[in-house]
């Protein structure tokens, strides 16, 4: 490709680009005296109009009364907060504003507009917030109270690795089904005591694949030599899933990799016998990537 | 008698790494036939990239080069660099030849590959699978050496890296970084970049990035080396993308209104170009819910490192476009506001500088930046300055890094 020629392409996209960008009218993020926008073209208006280092106090003050705002429309709320959240990426320049911001997204966590509840509870939770934990854990031990769904719940407690959770995800387990039961074995991997139930979830061929899949990391996280002896068994074992196999062999490769432990010719003949005699493109191709690791 | 080729910063194993900026390599006779100039043309043939040769430092080359190689065995100069448009696919998928001009005799040739990031969408199910396999090595199941970088973006280093001017140069190296110990565990792998302002419906696919379920915990293909995922001690990836994934997400600026930023040439500046921190940088980011949507917590997520290798490609096509690849250009770069360590131009970078007193976080994880035997830029603790003229139209070493669509240009 002629570079010159690349250059004055892109000079000419730009351009016809920028002219475009002229004629578009502004929109308005706020209703105009006497005439309402609809909220569709707000939201829009919204998400489109973004947060520079220019306009950021004044900017955020409107949003927040958006944000704040139940009469206004869900989606206009939802875009405010999206342009607030993007906001908060902004780092230091963004810091005169943040901890209204903070205190708006702990408002709205009790909000009726479901989707605003998760989304402001999230972003409280990934910032390990304690209001939000509290909150998330009082839905988990009170399900009458709970803000969102179980599986949510136990997601958002899980984003902070100290362990004042754990007994309480660990019995929420017990009675829990579905995409919680997941999320909370997903929680349970840093979780010492957990080690039997991980294991006992793994060897069980009754337990649903998501299941036994979550338990083989989860004992690779926990005890490493048990996991690869467990492991060794079900790679061997051509009565298994072959997808529960594959990931028994990725988790292997990657296991012994970060443990840079060395080849054992036993544990390659293994895998070498489980690609060769499976029809599972899954398990060939896990155990292509061990045998590759395990040659250089 | 044959032609010997050399181009420097082969690794231990020979292997030859190009980008499109132009490298010095030579080729000489070795075991000559008489005394008078053996007369040679250089050309690359292969399945995959391509080079160009110049006799001259310039992005002006051409397909073949003839050059006259003295019979004493002393060695010719000439430029050699990866054609733009034809990056490589596979390891060493290029062959550079010599042959004799006139008989067309085969003299010489050297294997290498032209290696630089591509864009995720377009990549082949190979190149895609080797950068997930590398990855997740890199990972190590929570246990390897992905963990340094989870620890270098988290909030105690928010100043170091965001709302300031510092904030695209800091992730360029944190990228880089990242790259090279990627590399170090599979050479042909780069960066893929995230184009979030198209539709990438094969990179949110259960063998690549994978696909969320509905309570946003991101799910693999059996066997995919992201399902032993761990960070902070957590199973998996937390991730809820609030737009349809074959479609970009909504209210993002382009990349043509992103270049548009830092105002129209001649004046083009990086001080108004680099509020494409909030948007589209910052709305990419909260186009999901999950790691990625916050701070201290998006690393945590491996689409971090392709969304951000998106926006420094926006930097870099930004800076190609307007000429704006030397620091001593004023308008290449910006004061920093407010005025804080680790943004100006001379600055040591954390957390690769090893300091750890105020203002500076009380923790360096990682150690130095990674080192590449195909350059020596940017050492070991990388200045803010470093990282500008990234593919060194200027002169000196460059990073060894390039995009697909921005390319070199003196």
């Amino acid at each position: 490709m002629e570079i010159d020629q690349y250059r004055k392409r892109y000079e000419a996209e730009l351009a016809k680009a920028a002219a475009a960008d002229r004629r578009r009218p502004a929109a308005a993020r706020a209703p105009a005296a006497g005439k309402r926008p609809s909220a569709a073209a707000r939201a829009k208006a919204i998400a489109t109009t973004p947060l520079d280092r220019d306009n950021l106090e004044e900017a955020v003050t409107e949003l927040l009364a958006i944000l704040r705002d139940a009469k206004e429309p869900r989606t206009v709320r939802t875009a405010a907060l999206a342009v607030l959240a993007a906001g908060d990426f902004l780092g230091p320049r963004f810091a005169p504003v943040r901890a209204r911001y903070k205190d708006a997204l702990r408002e709205i966590a009790t909000d009726d507009v479901p989707e605003l509840r998760e989304r402001a509870l999230e972003l409280l939770a990934l910032d390990k917030d304690p209001y939000a934990q509290e909150v998330l854990a009082e839905g988990l031990r009170r399900p009458q109270k709970a803000l969102v769904p179980e599986a949510k719940a136990i997601q958002l407690l899980g984003y902070d690795d100290h362990a004042e959770n754990v007994p309480l995800i660990r019995r929420v387990f017990r009675r829990a089904t579905g995409p919680a039961r997941e999320e909370a074995l997903r929680v349970l991997a840093t979780d010492p005591q957990s080690e039997r139930l991980f294991a006992r979830l793994l060897k069980d061929k009754s337990e649903q694949r998501s299941i036994r899949r979550l338990s083989a990391s989860g004992l690779q996280s926990l005890n490493p030599d048990a996991f690869e002896r467990a492991a060794r068994r079900i790679v061997a074992d051509e009565d298994d899933d072959d997808a529960i196999r594959a990931a028994a062999v990725a988790a292997l490769t990657h296991g012994r990799e970060a443990r840079q432990k060395p080849v054992d010719p036993k544990l390659v003949q293994t895998v070498q016998q489980a690609g060769d005699t499976t029809r599972s493109r899954a398990l060939r191709s896990a155990t292509r990537r061990f045998l590759q690791s395990t040659e250089q | 008698m044959h032609v010997e080729i050399r181009i420097p910063g082969a690794d231990a194993l020979g292997r030859v790494f190009l980008t499109w900026t132009p490298v010095a390599a030579t080729a000489r006779v070795v075991n000559p036939v008489g005394a008078a100039p053996v007369p040679i043309t250089l050309r690359s043939v292969g399945s995959g990239g391509r080079v160009r040769f110049a006799t001259t430092r310039t992005h002006l080359g051409t397909p073949t080069l003839a050059l006259k190689l003295p019979a004493s065995g002393k060695p010719v100069r000439f430029f050699v660099a990866g054609a733009f448009g034809r990056p490589s696919v596979s390891l060493g998928d290029v062959v550079i030849q010599a042959h004799r001009t006139r008989t067309k005799l085969l003299l010489g040739k050297k294997r290498c590959t032209v290696r630089v990031r591509k864009n995720a969408q377009s990549l082949t199910p190979a190149e895609r699978d080797r950068f997930v396999a590398a990855f997740g090595t890199l990972n190590g199941a929570g246990a390897g050496r992905f963990s340094d970088f989870r620890d270098m973006h988290v909030s105690a280093a928010t100043a170091e890296a965001h709302g300031n001017v510092g904030f695209l140069p800091w992730h360029r190296a944190y990228l880089l970084d990242l790259e090279r110990e990627l590399q170090a565990i599979d050479p042909s792998v780069t960066l893929p970049y995230w184009r979030f302002d198209q539709g990438a419906a094969n990179v949110f696919t259960l063998e690549f990035m994978g696909v969320s379920n509905a309570v946003g915990s991101v799910q693999f293909a059996a066997g995919h080396p992201f399902t032993t995922w761990r960070t902070d001690g957590a199973l998996g990836i937390s991730r809820s993308p609030f737009f349809a994934t074959g479609s970009p997400p909504p209210g993002l600026r382009t990349e043509l209104q992103t270049i548009a930023l830092g105002g129209p040439a001649p004046n083009a500046q990086y001080a108004n170009f680099d509020v494409m921190e909030g948007n589209p940088h910052g709305s990419a980011h909260t186009s999901f819910g999950g790691f990625i949507s916050s701070i201290p917590t998006a690393a945590r997520d491996p689409l971090f490192f392709m969304l951000h290798a998106n926006v420094d490609r926006l930097w870099a096509k930004w800076q190609w476009i307007h000429k704006r690849t030397s620091p001593d250009e004023v308008r290449a770069f910006a004061p920093a506001v407010p005025n804080r360590i680790g943004h100006h131009l001379p600055d040591t970078m954390w957390p690769w500088n090893g300091v750890t007193t105020a203002p500076r976080p009380s923790t360096a994880p990682g150690g130095t930046f990674a080192s590449s035997t195909a350059t020596t830029a940017p050492g070991l603790s990388p200045i803010v300055r470093a990282m500008i003229d990234f593919q060194a139209v200027g002169g000196g070493p460059a990073l060894g890094f390039a995009y697909d669509d921005v390319p070199f240009e003196v």
